[in-house]
């Protein structure tokens, strides 16, 4: 009887494990993408003030020209004219200037496996979060999918992982997930099994794992069968954290096992 | 000698009643004037050597084919793909000369949303701004465009604000005149971020971001 092999092979963009039992059973599980959702948290009451222009009518488009024979005026007195906006009645100055922004938006051939709806249909593009502990349903949707068969193998399962991007065990990170060994404030739970349907709040929420691109699992999927995942969030916000507005990258990727 | 001597004297009684004469009649005039505040906006695209879009490593799949197709003043992504997330470096510098000791703010916003070939994107929450800095990517905190509400001008080149541009279009506040900074002007670079949703139409898009500088 020959003893079970466990054998690691790094292919081309892609992580594969073979695990060979009793030379039988033998799965092969490879990575097929991954996709990142950018979470935006707003934490109340927020200390940002606006002082509006001082102004009192109509601003116009046009250009306001330097008043060069005033400047030289004052250069010849061997002055400057630092100070001299005070004086006198205030003429707002407005200047504008486009820039033209393009792109060519190409399809993703792997969209059909994995892919983000952020934020889900109905709910808000941000988290917003008091003091203490917060909730909310459904922020984003992960899809995730895939056939029944690669080639001539047929799959066992599909999984996906999630993992904050850029973390690393031991690392500075900051709020709301840090780095292991500090546990992630932001936490995830999955709102039933798929989406849409009747709402089902998640029984735990977990930590999003962060350290480092191993992740944790996220769920584990039937080939052939789409899973569309609503993500509940829960955050707890401690006083020692400034009010503020705040952004999480959450990378999931999808593995295949057959 | 003797007769410079006299024409001195002279002279300096001829002053003496002239002055006596002016010092009877004299009068006074007050100048006044009004000082037109001065703000001058300078947007620089594409401003430093490496501009442009900019992956991550290691790249996430599919590897996004970048690169920007037109650089005559364009921020240009270039091929994009839908689902990813793309940082553009060194999108713009701006440079605002102002006299006003209060200073001044400058305002961004999208003239429009993303649109070409009967396609449109809503440039918010999918294009972002964030001060330029080397450590800068695609998944950096950054503040999104939003698209005019006011009316626009010169197709899209200007906005015509009615009064002053909305407090959420803030991108820059300055608190004193710029006097006597280099070149009396106050600067600051800009990247762009782009955080395309996987249901982007697949099609060449553009729209213009309009920067307002208010003397405060």
């Amino acid at each position: 009887m020959r003893a079970a092999v466990l054998a690691l092979t790094v292919t081309v963009g892609a992580l594969a494990c073979v695990i060979g039992l009793g030379g039988n059973a033998v799965a092969t599980t490879t990575g097929v993408a991954s996709k990142t959702a950018m979470i935006t948290i707003v934490i109340t009451p927020s200390p940002v003030a606006f002082a509006a222009p001082k102004q009192t009518g109509p601003m116009s488009v046009a250009a306001v020209g330097f008043d060069w024979s005033f400047a030289r005026f004052v250069r010849f007195l061997g002055g400057s004219t630092t100070g001299f906006a005070a004086h006198g009645e205030r003429v707002v100055a407005v200047t504008q200037t486009p820039v033209p922004v393009s792109i060519t938006v190409k399809p993703d051939p792997t969209s059909q496996f994995l892919h983000i709806n952020n934020p889900a249909p109905g709910s808000p593009s941000t988290f917003t979060a008091g003091y203490g502990a917060n909730t909310l349903s459904c922020a984003y949707q992960v899809y995730a999918y895939f056939p029944t068969k690669l080639g001539t193998s047929v799959l066992k399962n599909f999984t996906v992982y999630d993992y904050v991007y850029g973390s690393a065990y031991g690392g500075s990170g900051t709020f709301p997930t840090y780095d292991g060994p500090t546990l992630s404030l932001l936490s995830w739970g999955l709102d039933g099994a798929s989406a849409p349907g009747p709402y089902t709040p998640p029984s735990t929420y977990t930590p999003f794992y962060n350290s480092g691109t191993t992740g944790q699992l996220t769920y584990t999927g039937v080939p052939g069968a789409a899973a569309t995942l609503c993500v509940d969030l829960s955050l707890t916000v401690p006083n020692t954290v400034a009010a503020g507005t705040y952004t999480v990258p959450i990378t999931y990727s999808i593995d295949i096992t057959y | 000698m003797r007769r410079a001597g006299v024409l001195l004297c002279l002279l300096s009684a001829f002053a003496a009643l002239t002055a006596t004469s002016e010092a009877a009649s004299y009068g006074s005039a007050r100048a006044t004037w009004q000082t037109n505040v001065i703000a001058q906006l300078t947007v620089t695209p594409n401003y430093a050597t490496g501009y442009g879009p900019v992956t991550v490593s290691p790249p996430p799949s599919p590897a996004p084919a970048v690169g920007p197709l037109a650089t005559s003043g364009y921020v240009d992504f270039g091929n994009v793909v839908a689902g990813y997330d793309y940082l553009y470096k060194d999108a713009v510098q701006l440079g605002v000369v102002t006299n006003d000791t209060n200073g001044f703010t400058v305002f961004a916003e999208g003239s429009s949303n993303f649109a070409g070939g009967g396609n449109t994107l809503a440039i918010a929450n999918t294009l972002f701004w964030l001060q330029t800095n080397a450590l800068n990517n695609p998944y950096s905190p950054a503040t999104s465009f939003e698209a005019t509400t006011s009316a626009t001008t010169g197709g899209g080149t200007g906005i015509a604000y009615g009064g002053a541009p909305p407090a959420t279009a803030t991108i820059w506040t300055w608190p004193s005149s710029t006097i006597g900074q280099p070149s009396n002007t106050a600067m600051r670079g800009y990247d762009y971020l782009l955080r395309l949703p996987s249901s982007a139409p697949q099609a060449t898009m553009d729209l213009y971001v309009v920067y307002t500088v208010v003397a405060n």
